[in-house]
């Protein structure tokens, strides 16, 4: 369960270096027409067509726009998720467990972040959400000070019986570690997502890959 | 396992790891990087520890090459030594 502790600190790490906070005055942005794709450029201090449903914005560096990659990547997202959370629930007894499924799951942010685009990404996944989900799913490592279970009314362990070295036993508190292993997933989730997001925009969570 | 199996992998992860280091474009360089991990993964595969093939599929060939093609998009692409 270290892993989570890793790539705890690691999102933390990559947080405090890269993330920088821009002033209020902004550059120029491109917006896309979408029905005709033509391109203007709005200077700064211009009016900007935010509440428009015509145009939408697009990156400076970053132009080509692909319906096939857009639909494809829109179709194959929810079954990546969808495996992730396989791979989370079945860690116990086959090859998985929560940091493989968090990863997946996290890719699964990216790979809609680079076909959409970054603010999309945003949007549905922000930065709050990757910090509370990092928040959250660490404290999975103090694993005998987990809260008590309504139903159960007994603490779970993580530690099954058996041999030393956490080796596999078939019998076990299998709903304690299911608790653990989805708190590893999410925090993992959402270190991938933030360090994607960051290193892809450069720490400005605005324009990216 | 058929061991000319795993030494055609075996060489594959050689080369592809020579021209990692080797390549002058970055971009390229995480590219053959990826497909080393991918080598390695399968290496491992091969050699019973599905567990840790499972871990070095998701993170060094998913994720790790697409952190890397980040890095490389908001920095240069030529590598100057």
């Amino acid at each position: 369960m270290f892993e989570t502790a890793v790539i705890f600190s690691a999102g933390i790490a990559c947080l405090i270096l890269l993330r920088v906070f821009t002033p209020k005055t902004r550059a120029s942005r491109l917006y896309r027409h979408k029905s005709t794709g033509v391109t203007i450029r709005i200077e700064q201090g211009g009016k900007l067509p935010e509440s428009s449903r015509d145009f939408e914005r697009i990156d400076s560096s970053w132009v080509p726009y692909d319906m096939i990659v857009n639909t494809g990547c829109r179709l194959m997202v929810p079954f990546i998720q969808l495996f992730a959370l396989y791979v989370i629930a079945h860690g116990h007894h086959s090859p998985g467990g929560g940091f493989q499924g968090g990863v997946i799951y996290g890719s699964a942010v990216i790979l809609y972040a680079i076909s959409m685009d970054l603010r999309s990404a945003v949007e549905q996944f922000g930065e709050k959400m990757t910090a509370f989900s990092q928040f959250i799913g660490c404290p999975a490592l103090c694993r005998h000070r987990l809260p008590v279970p309504p139903a159960g009314g007994r603490i779970p362990q993580l530690q099954r019986p058996g041999g030393p070295f956490g080796s596999r036993s078939d019998h076990g508190p299998l709903h304690g570690i299911l608790i653990v292993e989805v708190g590893v997933g999410m925090a993992v989730m959402a270190v991938m997502a933030s360090l994607y997001y960051l290193l892809s925009s450069a720490g400005k969570f605005d324009e990216g890959l | 396992m058929i061991w000319q199996f795993e030494f055609i992998i075996l060489l594959l992860v050689v080369i592809c790891g020579i021209g990692a280091l080797s390549v002058k474009d970055l971009l390229g360089a995480s590219i053959l990087f990826g497909a080393y991990s991918f080598m390695m993964c399968l290496l491992w595969a091969i050699m019973g520890a599905v567990d840790v093939a499972f871990t070095e599929a998701s993170v060094g060939a998913g994720v790790s090459t697409v952190l890397f093609v980040a890095a490389v998009f908001r920095t240069s692409r030529r590598t100057r030594d």
